[in-house]
């Protein structure tokens, strides 16, 4: 509903309120010929008001009271967060408090620093700022940086996370304590700049950077503290999106482009590690800061030239030590606390340690250091003697300019060193292969079976799970086509290199189209290579039928057969695929019932015709099936190798029980399962993080769960599942920009927020979701027409665009849109048996008929012509959810769309009239 | 303490982010303080309401002499916010902990006859508050105010600075979406 709208609303159901009852209805028919949707909200607005006088809030408030008066605002119920024991508490702010904890169990007796939200402080702001912390610190792993160890929600639902407890002192602290050299420092300094630098690439700038968030245990490692106020920037720009967060950074370690509110990159951090090196080698300040302003402060950072370190080090002049009250400390003490006289720290501090920090401090943002890196490696040449950076100012200038003009972001940069590894290994592989051709006569198939092995199996599983690597494995994907289509040729019958030029194409396949997998988007082609696969082992079945080997390979390549046929919209061949697959698995089972191996590939190929029958829309028959999975995978031993693989299953087991839920109408079963499969594939995810098969899962069961908040009518709640949705298929996407799931993950995702912005009327912002994601769909969907789930979302997004364009007031581009959309849908097959697609096309068809019939109503000379197109469209739409219903595919969440439909065209019916 | 909650109310006005996140704990002790004294004299006296709770914490706290109206009305903004998040938690753990609770569909009104409102009713009235939110900011205010604030219509007036007859319209409207949402 629009903000108009919305006031239309108001203003008639106040007039009618003036009113008799009995005078209420037909002055609202009068009001509102020209809108059915403002005609039916009044309507039922004043139908509840007369029902609404026992809605007073007294109740709410006297529960209120007492649940606040009953808290204990700081105690953790029994001494526990999650499975951790609180021993203390070590910190508070004015958001949460950290507490040092302990894990209960034996096998970790490690002390943890637990971060945690104050009770009824979770307002929108902390909580986002809170997760960002928890999700950077997710991002980085470096023996310098406080490790982020686990993370969770108390049982009242606020959220903690558990990080490394670092016992230990500030670094300038420490190093006066200690009385270290300059020298010393320095190596202190390089260690954390490489945390800092470490940060950096994985896209995190900190933005508070000062002594007191270094810490130093004992044992003389820094640690870097606090990414509490860190940010994420975009690797494209190197910038943050957001400006500095005014009055949580600390002014004196501040950059001048920080304290104006400027757009922060990782310069900010070079600045702030300046003044910090600054401080560490002449025990002061760069600015005096007693007694200003912020302005003043502000105004001070950005017009005052520090004075030289070593003219600093040696001033006599009062400064404020750092914790007492102002005194006096003396050129004598500082130069004592480094082990030198006053004379020695000058002369050690003059020249390269003076050109290094101020160049690192430098005003101008493009003058400093371009990366800390540079500024360590500066370091390192002072320590070693050789010329600095810093000294040569213009060059360093110049420099620096070059490697921004020719900026490489950090994900690029990691694509170049992988596509290096693999074009060295195709190098290899070609010059062997020229030599053979040279040597074909005498060719040997053993040599052939050592190349498929060592380069296909061996360095494509290398790759497979790193973001980045499909071009280099799409050239492998290509070349060993070629190989093993002319080693098929060859027709030799040696069972052995069958069996293993049947592997080769399984293996092809699933690189070019295998579901779930990072793959070349390749579907004709995955196909092909599987049954020539299938072919293979089937001759060699019926040659020797007790091999349970190949029997077991042949039911799961009938099931991925399976899977990629009802992914192409033939039906029929995958429930062929499926049933043989089942009953491939149960003739193992006949043959060892107690063998894990088969007792897991029957639980596989279970819940693979489960995840059959939701697309079919058969509810019922899919939740048997991945119950029958389920108790399969739960009888096989914890102690299994491959237990991570058992729960990623039992997670997929959850994901699809909860879409057969959702299918019969229980929501909140349906929201549970999801919840489940989010729990187990987040577990996976924390133990390898670099598998990206893991992050797609965890994005599948947020989609999932958003739908089902959806039908449950909790908007709220949806759009932040779609929301986290979308998040894990961008960073999927911006690792690896040519994998061809998380593209569509975030075409689905931008249609889902788009969808809920839509209902509640956010219809810009729902615009711009939409356009994002037909941006995506549109050009993916071209490039292999033939697969449903890409037109599914496609015509989705379609859809969505009339609807929204409609409602934007935008009529006759919504007319526009719509007629495309209409071209789209003619190429799905309304008849199909997948529910899901049938579904979609329902939504679209009913999304285009209200596009019509805006149109209709906006316009008197076309009332009739677009009246009758928006009632063919909902008569089309009504037609698919009556066959759907009929046939016990509706899902029943959706059966309200009926009656949509049919009120259409009741309205349109009227209209034409 | 009231003139250090005064004068970070006024920071926070002024757009100091951080002197909300100081002040939210010392509210929020007061406010605990109160509904806890509110309680042992209603043990006593059944009486007594405790609709006051908001306007005298504000009372205690907040140097008149120092603020605006509005000051004042984000005062009240911020404890109400503060009484519905916490009573929000407190449902959400106790559905957490019965593993689902079962009810969908709940109404208010059928509750408020009940001794004791349904941790389910109040999660979709919070739920209907977000959504009213979104659609109308003002109205999804007055309505936090009355039932999370325990705020009168005319307290309301005040501290919003609207007319009374104003607040009683948007209040009558809020209502029945409301009511009408919490069936869906």
């Amino acid at each position: 509903m629009t903000p108009e709208q919305w006031q239309r609303v108001n203003d008639l159901f106040y007039a009618a309120l003036e009113r008799d009852p009995d005078q209420r209805l037909e002055f609202l028919l009068q009001s509102c010929v020209d809108d059915v949707e403002i005609l039916r909200e009044v309507e039922s607005l004043l139908a509840a008001h007369h029902r609404a006088d026992t809605l007073t809030g007294g109740q709410v408030f006297q529960k209120a009271v007492r649940v606040i008066a009953d808290e204990e605002p700081d105690s953790i119920a029994g001494n526990r967060i999650g499975p951790y024991r609180i021993i203390r508490e070590i910190g508070r702010g004015g958001m949460g408090a950290v507490y040092l904890a302990e894990r209960d169990d034996d096998e970790y007796q490690k002390q943890v620093a637990i971060k945690l939200i104050k009770r009824g402080m979770d307002s929108d702001a902390i909580l986002h700022r809170f997760l960002s912390e928890r999700q950077i610190l997710a991002r980085l792993d470096h023996a310098n940086i406080a490790r982020l160890l686990d993370g969770g929600t108390t049982t009242d639902g606020r959220p903690y996370f558990v990080m490394e407890y670092i016992e230990g002192q500030p670094i300038d602290r420490y190093a006066d304590e200690r009385k270290l050299s300059i020298t010393e420092r320095l190596a202190l300094f390089l260690e954390v700049a490489a945390a800092v630098e470490h940060s950096h690439q994985h896209l995190v700038v900190h933005r508070d950077i000062k002594p007191s968030n270094i810490i130093v245990t004992s044992g003389g490692s820094p640690r870097l503290l606090d990414f509490g106020i860190a940010k994420i920037v975009t690797p494209e720009t190197g910038i943050a999106e957001t400006r500095s967060a005014k009055g949580w950074m600390t002014p004196e370690y501040s950059s001048p482009e920080q304290l104006r509110g400027e757009a922060i990159t990782t310069a900010t951090d070079v600045y702030s590690l300046g003044v910090v090196l600054y401080e560490l080698l002449t025990g002061r300040s760069p600015y005096r800061f007693e007694n200003r302003s912020p302005a003043e402060l502000a105004e001070l950072i950005s017009s005052d030239d520090p004075q030289r370190p070593s003219t600093a080090a040696v001033r006599i002049s009062p400064v404020t030590a750092r914790d007492d009250a102002p005194t006096q400390i003396s050129p004598d003490v500082i130069s004592e606390f480094r082990d030198a006289t006053p004379e020695k720290l000058r002369r050690r501090l003059s020249g390269d340690l003076d050109n290094i920090v101020l160049m690192a401090m430098n005003k101008e943002k493009e003058s400093r250091y371009a990366s800390v890196a540079a500024l360590a490696d500066d370091i390192r040449r002072h320590l070693e003697g050789r010329t600095v950076m810093a000294r040569k100012a213009t060059f360093a200038y110049r420099a620096s300019k070059f490697i921004r003009r020719n900026k490489i972001s950090v994900a690029a940069a990691a694509l170049i060193a992988l596509t290096l590894i693999g074009s060295s290994i195709l190098t290899a592989w070609q010059a062997r292969r020229a030599r053979q051709a040279q040597a074909q006569a005498e060719r040997s198939f053993n040599d052939m079976r050592f190349l498929a092995q060592s380069v296909f199996f061996n360095y494509h599983d290398r790759i497979s799970d790193l973001p980045g690597s499909t071009p280099v494995r799409e050239q492998i994907v290509s070349d060993t086509l070629d190989y093993l289509n002319s080693l098929a040729e060859r027709g030799n019958q040696d069972p052995l290199l069958q069996a293993e030029i049947a592997n080769a194409y399984e293996k092809l396949s699933s690189i070019q189209g295998g579901r779930g997998l990072a793959n070349l988007g390749d579907t004709a082609g995955a196909v092909e290579s599987l049954r020539k696969c299938l072919q293979i082992r089937q001759s060699l079945l019926a040659a020797n039928p007790g091999d349970s080997d190949i029997r077991l390979s042949a039911a799961i390549a009938l099931r991925n057969l399976a899977e990629l046929l009802g992914q192409r919209g033939d039906r029929e061949g995958a429930a062929e695929s499926y049933h043989n697959a089942v009953s491939m698995s149960e003739a193992l089972l006949s043959i060892d019932a107690t063998k894990t191996e088969f007792l897991y590939q029957a639980a596989i190929s279970y819940g693979s015709l489960g995840d059959f029958l939701i697309a079919r829309g058969d509810w019922k028959g899919a939740l048997e099936n991945e119950e029958k999975a389920l108790a399969l995978f739960k009888s096989i031993p914890r102690d299994h190798p491959q237990i991570e693989e058992i729960d990623r299953s039992i997670g997929i087991n959850h994901l699809l029980s909860g879409m057969a839920m959702k299918g019969l109408n229980d929501l909140a079963g349906a929201g549970e399962s999801h919840s489940r499969a989010i729990e187990i594939f987040t577990a996976l995810s924390r133990k390898d993080p670099t598998n990206a098969d893991y992050r797609r899962m965890i994005a599948a069961s947020y989609y999932y769960q958003g739908g089902a908040l959806k039908a449950w009518g909790r908007l709220a709640d949806a759009l932040a599942s779609f929301r986290r949705y979308a998040e894990i298929a961008e960073e999927v996407s911006a690792a690896d920009p040519q994998d061809a799931t998380s593209l569509l993950d975030r075409a689905t995702a931008y249609s889902g927020i788009g969808a809920i912005l839509l209902k509640t009327s956010q219809n810009s912002e729902a615009l711009s979701y939409i356009r994002r994601s037909l941006d995506i769909s549109r050009p993916v969907y071209d490039r292999d027409p033939d697969d449903l789930d890409k037109l599914m979302i496609l015509i989705e997004g379609m859809g969505l665009m009339s609807k929204a364009l409609a409602q934007a007031g935008n009529i006759q581009a919504a007319v526009d849109e719509s007629r495309k959309a209409m071209t789209v849908l003619a190429r799905a097959d309304e008849n199909s048996e997948r529910a899901d697609l049938r579904g979609t096309c329902a939504l679209a068809l009913r999304n285009i008929a209200e596009a019509f019939e805006a149109a209709a109503r906006s316009s008197t000379g076309q009332r009739k012509r677009m009246g009758e197109e928006a009632r063919a469209q909902y008569q089309r739409s009504l037609d698919i959810l009556l066959d759907m219903q009929s046939k016990g595919t509706l899902s029943s969440s959706d059966a309200p769309l009926i009656e949509e439909a049919r009120q259409g065209i009741a309205r349109c019916e009227l209209l034409i009239r | 303490m009231t003139a250090e909650v005064t004068q970070l109310l006024i920071d926070w006005s002024r757009g100091d982010r951080e002197a909300l996140d100081q002040m939210m704990p010392l509210v929020y002790a007061e406010l605990r303080r109160m509904a806890a004294s509110y309680l042992s004299r209603e043990r006593r006296d059944h009486t007594l309401q405790p609709t006051a709770l908001v306007n005298e914490s504000y009372l205690r706290l907040i140097d008149q002499q120092r603020v605006n109206w509005q000051n004042r009305a984000q005062f009240f903004g911020i404890a109400a916010q503060m009484m519905r998040r916490i009573l929000i938690n407190h449902a959400n753990e106790r559905v957490a902990a019965k593993r689902g609770g079962g009810a969908i569909k709940v109404s208010l009104s059928e509750a408020e006859n009940e001794i004791d409102i349904s941790d389910a009713s109040l999660l979709a009235l919070d739920e209907s508050l977000k959504r009213l939110s979104e659609l109308d900011p003002r109205k999804s205010r007055i309505i936090e105010l009355k039932f999370f604030g325990g705020l009168t219509i005319a307290d309301i007036a005040e501290v919003m600075s609207l007319s009374h007859a104003t607040v009683e319209r948007e209040w009558t409207l809020a209502r029945a979406w409301l009511h009408r949402e919490m069936q869906r």
